[in-house]
């Protein structure tokens, strides 16, 4: 190509190709973690098709984690709902950060990505949106990416919870530790130099002190507005000031 | 039986209205200034925060994987990357259980 102007805007199956293999790594890893929550909730007496009904209908995976822990009999619904609230209360910051790069999604297009946001697809989609192609963020690559990641996640837990019992400690295979791994990895492309350890390190401070002060869960959401207020208040970089001007 | 498809139900509720509200609040709006540098500074915030604790309360298996991970993360594929961090906290805690005790 010689002179031949701005790239051709690739295919939406290409794009969705192209989401689907940047979350490839991730699903290795969440697949055992989906596992994992299937066969504590079949040692809480959840059914295969109860455990997989809440993987399809919740899609998070620190919340499902939390609210299996808690499970008793009669079921504390209340106490759950309230729950799962209180962790889920960071997609409201995510959903408004994604917001920014969803112009191309339409009136049915938004609502459905926003049903399968989770933190791994936002992470990959607010890196995309950062510093993608002309195009920015689309439709074909987030759906490509999250609709992998829900099946994964939804069949996932069903097989945990089907061979829940026969299986041996997870732990003791370091499965639990993929969700640091994905998440460490996650952060890795978040990495813009030594700035960005300000609004990190506010936001470990604030979320282990919540947790050490506070039980439950109300840490992940205090760390990350305090990482965001650090983020906000700490003097701007001369060098990407401007970026916050472009739309 | 009924109680726990309620209950299912009922977080899938909570929880899809925690992923719409942002983008409702947010979509008509073009964040400058100081708003746009907090949202640009919540992806690494949020992660940081489920985190954190996780691996401050693990043990030394999990701080080595850690460090391991994070060394790793930016020059190796994701994939590997995980793949070695779970590999190596499973052969750290088996160390451990064998008794021999840590160097320190």
């Amino acid at each position: 190509m010689i002179d031949a102007g701005p790239p051709a805007r690739p295919s939406s199956a290409a794009e969705a190709r192209t989401g689907f293999v940047a979350i490839l790594p991730i699903l290795v890893a969440a697949a055992p973690f989906g596992i994992l929550i299937g066969a504590m909730a079949a040692q809480k007496g959840l059914l295969p098709w109860q455990a997989a009904l809440m993987s399809a209908s919740v899609f998070a995976g620190a919340a499902q984690f939390i609210a299996i822990d808690m499970w008793t009999s009669p079921v504390p619904i209340l106490a759950l709902a309230l729950a799962t609230l209180v962790v889920n209360l960071r997609h409201v910051l995510m959903g408004a950060s994604l917001a920014r790069h969803m112009h191309s999604f339409g009136p049915v297009a938004a609502p459905v990505a926003l049903f399968l946001m989770t933190d791994e697809g936002w992470a990959l989609a607010m890196r995309r949106g950062a510093e993608g192609p002309a195009g920015g963020l689309r439709p074909a690559y987030y759906f490509g990416m999250c609709a992998a990641l829900y099946i994964t996640w939804v069949s996932s837990t069903w097989v945990g919870a089907v061979v829940g019992g026969a299986m041996v400690d997870p732990a003791r295979w370091g499965f639990d530790f993929a969700f640091t791994a994905i998440f460490l990895c996650l952060m890795s492309g978040f990495w813009t130099g030594r700035r960005s350890l300000v609004p990190w390190l506010a936001s470990a401070a604030a979320a282990l002190l919540t947790h050490a002060l506070s039980d439950g869960v109300w840490h992940i959401l205090v760390g990350a507005l305090a990482g965001a207020v650090a983020g906000a208040v700490m003097p701007a970089n001369p060098d990407t000031a401007r970026q916050g001007e472009q739309p | 039986m009924t109680q726990t498809v309620l209950a299912i139900l009922a977080m899938g509720a909570v929880t899809y209205a925690t992923r719409l509200a942002g983008w409702l609040l947010l979509r008509h709006a073009r964040p400058t200034g100081r708003l746009a540098a907090g949202l640009d500074a919540l992806p690494g915030a949020v992660l940081v925060a489920v985190i954190a604790p996780i691996i401050v309360q693990g043990g030394p298996p999990e701080w080595i994987g850690t460090a391991a991970v994070i060394l790793a993360a930016r020059r190796l594929p994701t994939w590997v990357t995980i793949a070695l961090g779970v590999a190596l906290v499973a052969a750290l805690r088996q160390v451990q259980t064998l008794g021999l005790g840590w160097p320190w």
